[in-house]
């Protein structure tokens, strides 16, 4: 049944022809700069191909590629057989149809001059400015000319043709077709190993579509997702697509088929859609789909199978926003050193600068690690926005690259981006006043705040000391002002191990050393010394022990906050009561309590991912 | 430029003596710090590191301390100095090679390894003896024919002559020899015992005359200084008929002024004792001999002193096996060229202590310091851990002791398996390999092995596999047997009684025969194992056991893989064969898990010369691999270290720009310069051997697989990304 589309356009499309395309120009997105890349394939078209593609399949594969490529590709074309007898390029996505056009006309007579071919594959690369570049050579024997002398010659332009691929960076990919590229030692299949390629063979022509397929997603990073693969019996096929997030800047519905596919017709909500057919593919290309649910109906031939993609692209703009957490000036002991810029990325439509993209539920919770300044940070999409902190010294520029190869969908963004990051305020210089004054009463301060301190240590030897209580119930809330920044969960995870020496107790006891396995714990989840203690079965009071907290933190270290009297050392230093530090691998901090006697010696360490599988067994 | 210079410095985990610095004290405080100065590494170097036996000796002068309890009327012995006893009271024995104990068993442990027979045909007991009174004073007769003869010098020159101070020099040297027995009443025993015996046995012994023919006699010397027996003078004349002169008499008033003066409380029977040991000439001194008074005084001494060596000996047999384990470490080495000598850091504290909660953080800071840093000269490779429990605590079992057995008491100075994983966790986090052994007992040793097999010792480091730490832990067996329990015993000698003519004779009746039981020496395995290894990272020592081979002046032999071929036969122990050899089934059982470092006394030939040292069977350490149901090759773990130390220096902290650069295929690149060398015998990248890596972008991980003749062993390094191209 059709269903009644009340959105921007509603089409509906019926093909019986080969191609039916109602609308041939796409709607050319404006592609953020530096994220172009370029393609070019380059065919075999000799004499030869007539026996190893008879059914002259290989057409419809290049097209199956051609159409897959997201938006930001730049598509060319080149066939050769005695010399070169086809070439187009450099086409943007609203241009791929003149390809498809030059593929069809190709006839497959002459000899094997792929040294021409790839000569005019890379001068074909040379015209665009492309991030990436690759070539993809489809061939069913070597390098054969008429003579001797002409084989050599067009061995010597593909070697040089090798060599410039080799010099600007591009990828070549080859393809083999039948038996006689059954062997890698040819001359075709060494542009690959030069040049960082990979070399595929497909014994028949029926092969080449699966090696295609696995170019597109192993060597290009095209994301596909296979929505269904219908068997059909010769009748009408119905079938209900669901585009797998919503908001898609494009997708594209590939059918592809072993026989031709025929009387396709789609229902579907979206600012624009083309269709483009082959014997034996459809494309369906949908520009903004505003319903994630494309109805398709068809007919294949009986006994045969079509298989279903969608692939989804986002072209996206980042915007990024940046808040400092400074340390409280009032304090006198301050460090600005430590002040931390929490940066919060969200994408925007690239066409429509508005529309937050990425909220889709989908991606919630995805894993996107990002790259600042050379450091990986393990990061993960919330609500279409990845934050992430960093600690900022000074005035600085920090370069980010977002790592999307997680999600199943195509984005087209501008990487990396950039963002200002101002540094601490700093002091105001004193003025040169008179302080003695100041000095004066100040000296009758600090004697007073030494007296009472006197005072109340005095006091409070006689008191008893409490045993702390339970983690669980222990005030975390209640803590001083500063922690207030560090949330219950890290966006980090746990990697490493401490290891606990406890080396001094009001008791006398003694206790083996310990080791609490922190990569265990799941998630970011903020740990007090005190539960690590009791998980370890410490029964030993240690005053001050709740009261001082672990986060997992960025490039694998731990963030301790201390918001305890205890007095916390580390490489000479004391770690000051309110203020959270970044604990290195391999690094120790010495705690002393705040009874005054109890000690602890922390050692936190890193865990080889082999003893990480054995360790995991144990009981924590 | 060598990165890495040494690949050989071992961690001794034992005490030797208390009174001296050990680790502990020396590294101190290190709340609020990591690491530890240059300052103070090198306090501790100086203090603690020693490159021969010698220098041990002289650094820690191991010794043991004496008094005597009145109530008892006994002398004991202890190890560690005992605090609420005046000095006074306290006498400090050394245990150097000056020690009749010490000595003896360094001179039977260079007889059996000269004569190279099993330990079933070796005469024990005619080097055991060397403690016995009689040996003791052979040794004397020799300082006292020196004296004798410079003491004539000494008179017949002119007071002022230059010459004759040079005399008096040597003299000095000479009396302060011999006073070092006569300061000492138990050092006298012995003097004492063969005096009596001399003098009451007059023409007894080495004649073979009948004992019971003897007549009262007297000491004194004779002219070549050697001890005579006069025959005593009669009740009623007071003069012995020998020749009198000046210098005897200077000599005696000299020995008699000197014990004087050197000892608090004398006695004239030990001043008399004195003069007659040492006096050099034939004496006018007479003594009046009371037989049954010297016949009870030679029985009590007798029995004093073989209950004095044998407390001394219980007491002291601990200590000096970890001696002779040091000596045997050290021995381990012999090369003629001295390239890469093995460093012993003897940490002189008892492992239990090191491995307390209190300490592991002082231990922490001092590996960190040695072995986390990029300059490698006082980088810790390994480590011994002997003397470990071989029997886990176990409900003892009740049974009637129908007759005198074995008393299986606690042994309080083993070390426990709980330590030993304890500082193994510390020590694999700066890969330092841990060579442990069990203790020396009778059934830890070759004979046991080729009985009982070694399941036991499979059974015992169970839970020290599948661990983190498995690699680094390398369990050595058996332990070697210097003298075995069964060939224990010595005789000091018989008692005396007095027949019934008055006359003393010694007793044929087996209770009188005085004998002690060393109860048997062993020597931990660990040392010989890592004494073993070390000696083969020199090059220079697999140059000189592999003359026709190609070697590498500069790598170290961290890839010597001592199981493969026939390398176990060219590059051996220097301990001598023990027994004939394990059986098949017990090389089979070694065999079907390759378990342990395990030393073989088995019958070989090379080049056509017969093996007579005992030789490597097995170089394993507890990583056990279950896909091949078989524990790892030591030296993989080391190459892997090696190579992981080599890549953090040489790329500056794994830069990724440099990572890539010492894998390329560059003629200058790392792995390059290692393949060039593969046909070295100190190669580290053998024939077959391969390196490789990946990284991981994302993670910023750098996977590093090295292939030992292919197969896989992975070490993983974080990237550094702050390259400055970055």
């Amino acid at each position: 049944m059709r269903r009644k589309r009340s959105h921007l356009y509603s089409f509906v499309l019926a093909c019986f022809m080969l191609l039916a395309c109602i609308q041939t120009q796409a709607a050319a997105a404006n592609l953020p700069p530096g994220t172009s890349k370029a393609i070019v394939f380059l065919l075999d078209a000799s004499n030869s191909m007539n026996s190893n593609d008879r059914e002259r399949l290989a057409k419809d594969s290049i097209a199956q590629l051609i159409y897959s490529l997201p938006s930001n590709y730049y598509v060319g074309f080149a066939a050769y057989n005695t010399s070169v007898v086809s070439s187009i390029g450099m086409q943007d996505s609203r241009d791929r149809e003149p390809v498809m056009e030059a593929v069809d006309a190709v006839t497959y007579t002459g000899y094997t001059n792929a040294g021409a071919g790839l000569t005019t594959a890379m001068e074909l690369l040379d015209t665009v400015n492309a991030a990436e570049k690759t070539v993809v050579i489809l061939s069913d024997g070597e390098i054969i000319m008429s003579s001797d002398d002409a084989t050599a010659e067009s061995s010597r332009q593909f070697q040089a043709a090798v060599e410039n691929a080799k010099t600007q960076g591009a990828r070549i990919h080859v393809i083999g077709l039948g038996a006689d590229m059954a062997d890698n030692d040819n001359t075709i299949f060494s542009a690959s190993a030069q040049t960082n390629g990979i070399n595929y063979h497909a014994p028949q022509s029926t092969d080449i579509q699966a090696v295609i397929d696995s170019i597109l997603q192993e060597q290009l990073g095209v994301k596909k997702t296979r929505s269904a693969i219908v068997d059909t019996d010769g009748g009408t096929e119905d079938i209900t697509v669901n585009i797998p997030s919503a908001n898609t800047s494009r997708t594209r519905i590939l059918l592809t088929s072993g026989s031709p596919i025929q009387n396709l017709k789609a229902d579907f909500s979206a600012v624009n859609g083309w269709q483009y057919s082959g014997s034996r593919y459809t494309l369906l290309e949908l520009d903004h789909p505003t319903d994630p649910a494309v109805h398709i109906t068809f007919q294949g031939r009986a006994g045969s199978q079509v298989k279903v993609d969608v692939i989804s692209e986002y072209v996206l703009t980042t915007q990024l926003q940046v808040t400092y957490t400074d340390p409280d000036q009032t304090e006198p002991e301050v460090e600005y050193s430590e002040r931390v810029a929490d940066i919060a990325a969200t994408f925007y439509d690239a066409g429509d600068t508005d529309r937050q993209m990425l909220t889709d539920p989908v991606f919630q919770g995805l894993l996107v690690p990002v790259m600042v300044d050379g450091d990986a940070l393990p990061c993960y999409l919330k609500d279409g926005t990845i934050a992430f902190q960093r600690a900022v010294t000074a005035d600085a520029k920090v370069s980010i690259q977002f790592d999307f190869t997680k999600l199943d969908t195509n984005l087209i963004l501008e990487q990396p981006v950039s963002v200002d990051l101002e540094g601490p305020p700093v002091l105001p210089e004193p003025s040169p006043e008179d302080y003695r004054p100041q000095i004066i009463v100040g000296s009758l301060i600090l004697l007073a705040l030494v007296a009472m301190l006197i005072i109340r240590l005095a006091s409070r030897r006689k008191r008893p000391k409490a045993v702390p209580p339970p983690p669980a119930a222990a005030p975390v809330a209640e803590t001083a002002a500063p922690a207030a920044r560090v949330e219950e969960t890290s966006r980090y995870g746990y990697v490493g191990r401490l290891n606990i020496y406890i080396t001094n107790t009001l008791s006398g006891h003694d206790f083996p050393p310990l080791t609490y396995n922190l990569f265990r714990i799941p998630g970011g989840k903020r740990l007090s010394l005190q539960e690590i203690l009791d998980s370890c079965e410490v029964d030993e009071p240690f005053e001050g022990a709740d009261r001082i907290f672990f986060q997992p933190g960025a490039g694998h270290c731990l963030l301790l906050t201390n918001e305890s009297d205890c007095t916390l050392m580390q490489n000479r230093e004391i770690l000051m009561k309110g203020h959270s530090y970044e604990i290195s691998l391999n690094s120790k901090v010495d705690i002393t309590f705040e009874d005054e006697r109890s000690e602890i010696a922390l050692q936190y360490r890193d865990v080889k991912p082999s003893d990480m599988r054995l360790l995991a067994a144990e009981p924590q | 430029m060598k990165i890495i210079s040494q690949t050989n410095r071992t961690l001794l985990l034992e005490e030797f003596n208390p009174e001296k610095l050990d680790l502990l004290t020396m590294i101190g405080d290190v709340r609020g710090i990591d690491s530890l100065s240059d300052d103070k590494i090198k306090e501790i170097n100086e203090a603690l590191l020693c490159r021969s036996y010698e220098e041990f000796q002289e650094k820690f002068a191991p010794c043991i301390y004496s008094f005597y309890d009145a109530n008892t009327q006994t002398v004991r012995y202890t190890l560690k100095k005992p605090e609420s006893i005046p000095e006074n009271m306290l006498t400090e024995i050394p245990l150097n090679q000056q020690n009749d104990f010490l000595k003896m068993l360094f001179s039977l442990m260079e007889a059996k390894k000269s004569q190279g027979v099993l330990n079933v045909d070796f005469g024990f007991e005619h080097l055991l003896d060397m403690i016995s009174p009689k040996k003791v004073m052979e040794d004397i007769r020799q300082v006292r024919k020196e004296i004798r003869y410079n003491y004539g010098k000494y008179a017949a020159l002119e007071e002022g002559d230059p010459a004759r101070l040079d005399v008096g020099d040597k003299l000095n040297v000479l009396f302060e020899s011999a006073s070092d027995n006569y300061n000492n009443v138990l050092a006298m025993l012995p003097l004492a015992i063969e005096d009596i015996k001399t003098r009451l046995l007059l023409g007894a012994g080495d004649q073979g005359i009948n004992p019971n023919q003897i007549a009262l006699g007297m000491l004194t010397m004779g002219d070549n200084g050697e001890l005579k027996v006069l025959e005593a003078p009669k009740q009623e004349t007071t003069a012995l008929a020998t020749i009198d002169d000046h210098i005897n008499t200077g000599l005696i008033e000299a020995l008699a002024e000197d014990y004087q003066q050197v000892n608090e409380c004398p006695t004239d029977y030990v001043k008399d004792l004195v003069v007659r040991t040492f006096c050099p000439l034939p004496s006018t001194i007479q003594t009046q001999i009371d037989v049954e008074r010297e016949v009870a005084n030679y029985n009590s001494y007798l029995q004093f002193y073989k209950e004095a060596k044998d407390g001394f000996i219980k007491v002291v047999k601990p200590l000096v096996e970890k001696m002779l384990g040091v000596k045997m470490f050290f021995d381990q080495y012999k090369c003629r060229v001295k390239g890469m000598v093995p460093t012993l850091l003897v940490a002189n504290i008892r492992p239990e202590m090191l491995a307390k909660s209190t300490n592991l953080p002082t231990l922490h800071a001092y590996l960190n310091s040695t072995n986390g840093k990029n300059n490698f000269s006082d980088t810790v490779w390994y480590a011994i851990f002997p003397n470990v429990s071989i029997n886990p605590k176990e409900g003892a079992k009740l049974r009637r002791e129908r007759f005198a057995g074995n008393i299986h008491k606690q042994n309080d100075e083993v070390n426990s398996m709980e330590t030993l994983a304890t500082l193994l966790d510390v020590l694999k986090d700066y890969q330092v390999e841990t060579f442990f052994s069990f203790e020396g007992r009778d059934d830890t040793t070759f004979d046991n092995v080729a009985a009982e097999g070694i399941q036991k010792y499979i059974d015992r480091c169970e839970p020290l596999v599948g661990r983190p730490y498995s690699e680094y832990a390398i369990p050595c067996i058996p332990n070697f047997t210097v003298i075995p329990k069964n060939k224990s015993g010595v005789t000091l000698d018989k008692l005396m009684t007095i027949n019934d003519d008055n006359v003393a004779q010694l007793s044929d009746a087996k209770e009188d025969i005085m004998r002690l039981w060393i109860e048997g020496v062993y020597i931990g395995a660990s040392y010989v194992a890592a004494g073993f290894r070390a000696a083969c990272q020199c090059p220079d020592y697999l140059h000189d056991h592999y003359r026709r081979k190609k070697y590498d002046s500069e790598l170290p032999g961290v890839r010597y893989d001592v199981e493969s071929g026939d390398h176990a036969l060219w590059t051996r122990t220097t301990m001598p064969k023990e027994i004939t050899g394990f059986t098949n089934t017990i090389k089979d059982q070694i065999n079907r898990r390759n378990f342990g470092w395990v030393f073989a006394s088995e019958s070989a030939a090379l080049e056509g010369k017969n093996i007579t040292d005992i030789t490597i069977y097995k170089a394993r350490n507890l990583l056990y691999d279950p896909e091949r149901a078989t524990y790892e090759p030591a030296y993989k773990t080391q190459v892997t270290t090696y190579i992981a130390r080599i890549l953090r220096h040489a790329t500056g902290d794994f830069k990724e720009d440099r990572i890539k650069m010492f894998f390329s295929n560059n003629p200058a690149s790392q792995k390059s310069l290692w393949v060039a060398k593969q046909d070295c015998i100190n190669a580290v990248l053998d024939e077959g051997d391969d390196l490789g890596y990946s990284i991981d972008e994302s993670t910023g991980m750098c996977d590093l697989t090295i292939y030992f003749d292919g197969n896989a062993r992975n070490l993983e390094v974080m990237i550094n990304r702050l390259s400055s191209k970055k």
